[in-house]
């Protein structure tokens, strides 16, 4: 038999594994971690290796088949964990899945951009979820009807997103990045979603700053002062709704000062309290 | 006869005695080695309790707390309206001071509560941990975070410009992003409120002069690869967007559009450390005085004279009533901020041999934070603005209050005794150059300021995160001169490592 060196018998023996192991493998949902590419994961224990590994040093056979790291962490979380049978948790577990679901729904999908293009992309992922899209030069409303509707399948530059419409979809946050580059959006309509807080206006008015003129984020119960404030960045805003959204005075502090940097602006939706109430 | 039975004396004699000695000196041993390795503080570590007072001590502590619950149980059927409580509430979880841990965790502000949080959120059941805070009620090294970045797309304050053209850090500051973004889902704590951090999203607008102007793009296109947005932005278009701004000496500016502004820090450390305590992590308010080694003549590490380890074993802590106990742990974390150089010497780091020659290269600095009220100050589009020169400023609140500072250059590094703010500074230092920045700023009012430590790395200024290539069980996390908040996404990597490594293998 030939004799091959430690590190080429354990390398051949790993490539025999990771054929299997994607067949293998439990779906990691190790959330927290973002992924560290290859190329920039330095190495800087190189210099340092495992006593068994220096050169000289005497190993048996047996270690090549010894995993180079410990069991899962994952796993052991779970068989530790009391499974809880009690109703509030079993809701709470369910109330939790279907959250991170419909999270996972919203994913950026790459293929649907290049295929698509941005505006039809977005088109495509709007209307399949229920809200309703008017292209530029157009009037009418494009809506899903049962699961049908009416959508160019192929990149066509000619379809440029004007205005949408969220209806009765609940939009999260990452679904956001399925709307970007969308450089002709001027209409914007996130009323009654809850989920809409002071991080989808940061986003939003980085995204759309150049072209947005009316947002409507009335009931959106979660915006406060500070998502206000940070709408400093849209430059075309003509219409801003706010209807029902708590009404403290540092909100109305913050849509007078938004008005003020932003002349064209126009607020609706907020009382201002008359001179002899305010406490100033 | 006589001979036989005076032989079996002596034997038996001996046998006592050679059990005795060996037995003493395994007694001695397992408690603390003082006899041959030192203690590496003044102080005398204590005495380890007697076993059989011990247990008759937790066996009472038993008694009375069974007493107790039958009473209140008594009293309660009873309708009983007051119940006393005989026994003292103690601050510790199980009643007792925690002698043993997994995890010791050196520091308890947000890097060590988070580390614990991650620590514990990984492996709820199967480890440990405990923190050990010196100051439980107010943590020093907030103070200085009133110009946290969260997602800084652009560079940092003042000389730390590099901070930010690395990739690294651009990585974890999105990571700290989207972890506040979802913070009710990480860390809310049943039967309390969901943690609120107050985000405000505001951008940084980074100015460069002519001679940072290449570096700002450079790294401008380095965020923008990366994932985070920010526009470029000439002096010309930087007048248009933001009219208070006077572009002398302006070359270029970015400005950060997304995933930035800030936060109140005291709520996110307040929810780190409330729900690490719900998951199970033991807080001790006490201060670290010193480590307990112990003699490993027959562990081989590369890199130390075979025979000559030593591993750290113990922590020495100083209990706020004055108390000197100590936590034998498993493994220990300096993420002591700015007094994480002090630990270290505790542990040796710099005062020993060979790789502990080199000490942590963390130093406390002292920054100060100024509060201005200007009345006819820039409005309500006023990111984070760094001067080239370091001074920086935003708006706080929507009253006309801004907060402001700067990085003081190397030769003007105030002392850092004590935490007093030198109000001259500000006026050398800061309000020329704001003044001369935003004209408006000519007629300010200081209203109050503060000064905090940062915790400044001298080698490189960015992070000190891992293992100590000395020993398999400290690790050290700290460093990070006032960009703590990425300690959400550090302690991934740093936890990662420490379980899979080495406990796990």
């Amino acid at each position: 038999m030939q004799f091959y060196s430690e590190k080429t018998m354990r390398y051949l023996i790993q490539c025999g594994h990771k054929q299997f192991l994607p067949y293998l493998k439990v779906l990691c949902t190790n959330r927290y971690c973002t992924e560290v590419k290859p190329e920039t994961k330095s190495n800087p224990t190189l210099w340092r290796k495992p006593w068994a590994h220096k050169e000289g040093e005497w190993f048996s056979m047996f270690r090549l088949f010894a995993p180079e790291k410990g069991g899962s962490l994952e796993v052991i979380r779970i068989l530790q964990n009391n499974i809880n049978f009690s109703p509030q948790a079993i809701q709470k577990w369910i109330k939790k899945t279907k959250r991170e679901a419909s999270i996972l729904d919203m994913k950026y999908i790459p293929e649907r951009h290049d295929i698509l293009g941005s505006n039809l992309a977005a088109a495509h992922f709007l209307v399949h979820r229920g809200a309703a899209i008017r292209f530029v030069g157009s009037t009418e409303w494009i809506k899903r009807q049962g699961d049908e509707y009416d959508l160019p399948n192929k990149y066509n530059p000619d379809y440029l997103v004007e205005a949408i419409d969220i209806l009765d979809m609940k939009l999260y946050y990452e679904g956001f990045q399925n709307m970007t580059n969308l450089s002709s959006l001027q209409w914007l309509s996130l009323q009654n979603c809850v989920e809409v807080d002071d991080w989808f206006l940061d986003k939003i008015s980085c995204e759309y700053q150049s072209s947005l003129e009316y947002l409507d984020i009335g009931n959106c119960v979660q915006v406060s002062h500070r998502g206000i404030s940070a709408l400093y960045r849209m430059s075309k805003l003509r219409t801003l709704k706010v209807h029902n959204i708590a009404n403290s005075q540092m909100f109305q502090l913050a849509c007078l000062m938004l008005e003020d940097i932003h002349p064209q602006l126009n607020i609706e939706g907020v009382t201002y309290l008359d001179s002899e109430n305010q406490s100033v | 006869m006589f001979i036989s039975t005076m032989f079996k004396a002596v034997n038996t004699f001996k046998c006592r005695k050679f059990i005795k000695v060996k037995f003493v000196n395994l007694y001695k041993n397992a408690c603390f080695c003082t006899n041959k390795s030192e203690v590496s503080s003044s102080y005398e570590p204590p005495k380890p309790e007697n076993p059989f007072k011990r247990t008759f001590r937790i066996l009472g502590n038993d008694m009375k707390t069974a007493k107790n619950k039958v009473q209140s149980f008594i009293t309660k059927v009873q309708g009983v309206r007051e119940v006393t409580n005989k026994v003292p509430k103690s601050p510790y979880r199980d009643g007792v001071f925690p002698e043993h841990c997994d995890i010791a965790i050196i520091g308890g502000g947000a890097m060590g509560s988070s580390i614990a949080y991650w620590l514990k959120q990984r492996a709820p059941n199967a480890i440990t941990v405990t923190v050990i805070e010196k100051d439980p009620s107010v943590n020093q090294n907030i103070v200085s975070w009133g110009q946290y970045v969260d997602a800084s797309t652009v560079l940092s304050v003042g000389g730390l410009r590099q901070q930010f053209s690395l990739e690294e850090n651009i990585r974890m500051s999105l990571f700290g992003a989207e972890f506040l973004r979802n913070i009710k889902q990480h860390l809310s704590v049943e039967g309390h409120d969901p943690p609120d951090v107050q985000f405000t999203p505001f951008g940084y607008l980074c100015l460069a002069s002519e001679e940072g102007a290449q570096q700002l793009e450079e790294n401008a296109n380095l965020q923008k690869k990366l994932g985070a947005k920010n526009e470029l932005l000439t002096p010309v278009k930087l007048k248009q967007k933001f009219p208070w701004i006077n572009t002398d000496g302006i070359a270029l500016g970015c400005h950060g559009l997304e995933n930035e502004g800030w936060f109140d820090p005291w709520s996110l450390l307040y929810a780190f450390k409330t729900k690490a305590l719900s998951l199970g992590v033991e807080y001790v308010d006490g201060e670290a005085v010193g480590f307990e080694f112990k003699k490993m003549p027959d562990m081989l590490t590369e890199g130390v004279e075979p025979g000559s380890y030593e591993a750290v074993e113990k922590v020495l802590v100083k209990t706020e009533s004055g108390e000197l106990r100590s936590i034998k742990f498993g493994f220990v974390i300096i993420a002591a901020g700015p007094h994480s150089a002090r630990v270290a010497k505790m542990a040796r780091i710099g005062t020993g041999e060979g790789m502990l020659s080199i000490p942590l290269p963390v130093e406390p600095r002292k920054r100060y934070v100024f509060c201005i009220n200007c009345k006819n100050g820039p409005g309500l589009n006023t990111p984070l603005t760094i001067d080239p020169s370091g001074a920086y400023f935003r708006r706080e609140g929507l009253a006309g209050n801004y907060i402001c500072g700067r990085s003081p250059l190397p030769e003007e590094e105030p002392s850092v005794d004590n935490l007093d703010v030198d109000y001259d500074f500000f006026d050398k230092n800061v309000w020329p150059i704001l003044a001369k920045r935003v004209p408006a700023f000519e007629s300010v009012k200081v209203k109050s300021a503060w000064s905090g430590y940062y915790e400044y790395n001298t080698y490189d200024e960015n992070g000190i995160v891992g293992p100590h290539p000395y020993y398999t069980n400290l690790y050290i996390a700290t460093g990070f001169s006032g960009h703590v908040i990425y300690v959400s996404m550090l302690q991934e990597f740093n936890i990662h490592r420490l379980l899979v490594e080495a406990s796990w293998k």
